[in-house]
């Protein structure tokens, strides 16, 4: 299994074989757990939960997974982050949005591990935003908040969130697109 | 959980989409880009075994005997086209017309069997060696009359020998033959559309039209 490359094991996991799963686990169950970890505010339990979930979506998909598509890490966090979002509106999200501490303060992560470069760009092209873009950005990504929920917690009009979203995924490929020429 | 009838194709969540077509310039690959920004933690002792068990436990939970069984027949049914289906039905029908007649194997035999036995002597007045049978046979509840009669003469012209069923006086036509050049000469009648019986002649008709006998009796019972 270890020789075999990421959609060969998917292809082997789509006829039930479990050693596939157990290999595609090895590669990427840290990465998904650690995903889990960062959506669900450090939640422990809730991060396991959607690891299992994450997993058992692999293994029931109808879905297809090619090489063409891309990275099989950028397909399965794809995943992952859908299950996230799943699982956070069946947990009510505005319990989330009426924690203002959760809201305040979403740790940025400082990753000591190079292997997978991709974590070092976007984390050093987030670190050139601003504070208010950074936040906009969590927001968004990390609490699966709307334009209108992110409005209402800023206490500021729709269109000026638009307009610094606008700025601040624009800032972000500018500052990706420097790091990649690093 | 099932979300399959959600996750196809995996594509980005759908206020995602809605959110970054808003976007000018926006695109995939920072949205992607975004899925890294997160630090990788230690997982949890036992994860791995938590996951795989989860996973296979809800697999066993969810596959019914319904389940299975309507798996097979969407594997079954993704085979086939509407051409094909066409095809192999037309085929299996032919092979089950062919194979029909051999695995039947040994069907239950008519039953047969001879419920009276009649002698036809030769009629007064006439003379030879004429003379013949008649049995009625049951065969599975059916009733059949069976004629044979030997050293007929050969019959001329239009000529045919013809088979009276007597009863009370009253006659019915049973058939006609014409006897082979030995002067053998056979009928088989089916009884179902004749009224039953006491006696039978045999007479030489000048042809097939006769409603009563016409020609002179060759031999009877």
């Amino acid at each position: 299994m270890r020789t075999k490359n990421d959609e060969e094991l998917f292809r082997l996991v789509k006829v039930k074989n479990r050693n596939a799963l157990e290999e595609l686990y090895d590669r990427y169950g840290k990465l998904v757990y650690s995903y889990a970890y960062k959506f669900s505010n450090n939640q422990m339990e809730m991060s396991k939960e959607i690891t299992q979930l994450v997993y058992l979506r692999l293994w029931t998909t109808q879905s297809h997974y090619t090489a063409s598509k891309g990275k099989f890490i950028n397909w399965l966090l794809t995943i992952t982050r859908n299950i996230c979002l799943d699982y956070v509106k069946k947990e009510r999200r505005h319990k989330f949005m009426s924690d203002d501490d959760s809201i305040e303060y979403i740790a940025d992560p400082k990753n000591k591990i190079d292997e997978h470069i991709d974590l070092q760009l976007i984390q050093n092209a987030k670190l050139e935003l601003t504070e208010k873009q950074r936040r906009l950005i969590n927001l968004l990504y990390w609490r699966g908040c709307t334009l209108k929920e992110i409005a209402k917690i800023e206490q500021e009009p729709l269109g000026t969130i638009k307009s610094r979203l606008h700025q601040t995924l624009k800032q972000l490929r500018l500052n990706l697109e420097r790091g990649e020429q690093q | 959980m099932n979300n399959d009838s959600k996750d196809l194709g995996e594509k980005k969540s759908l206020s995602d989409q809605s959110l970054l077509s808003d976007l000018i310039g926006a695109d995939d690959e920072i949205w992607e880009a975004m899925h890294f920004d997160f630090e990788v933690v230690e997982e949890p002792l036992g994860l791995k075994e938590e996951v795989l068990n989860f996973v296979l436990e809800s697999e066993d939970e969810n596959v019914t005997p319904w389940g299975k069984i309507k798996t097979l027949i969407q594997s079954v049914r993704n085979q086939f086209t509407p051409l094909t289906t066409s095809l192999s039905a037309a085929m299996l029908l032919g092979i089950f017309m062919l194979i029909t007649p051999l695995i039947q194997g040994p069907s239950v035999e008519k039953f047969s069997e001879i419920s009276a036995t009649m002698k036809l002597n030769v009629a007064e007045g006439e003379e030879g060696e004429v003379y013949g049978q008649a049995f009625l046979i049951n065969k599975s509840g059916k009733e059949e009359l069976v004629v044979n009669v030997f050293d007929f003469p050969q019959t001329k012209g239009q000529e045919v020998y013809q088979v009276w069923l007597i009863d009370n006086g009253q006659r019915q036509s049973a058939g006609i033959f014409r006897p082979d050049k030995e002067g053998y000469g056979v009928l088989t009648v089916d009884m179902s559309k004749l009224n039953s019986f006491d006696t039978i002649g045999i007479t030489l008709e000048p042809n097939t039209n006769s409603k009563q006998p016409r020609g002179k009796k060759i031999v009877g019972t």
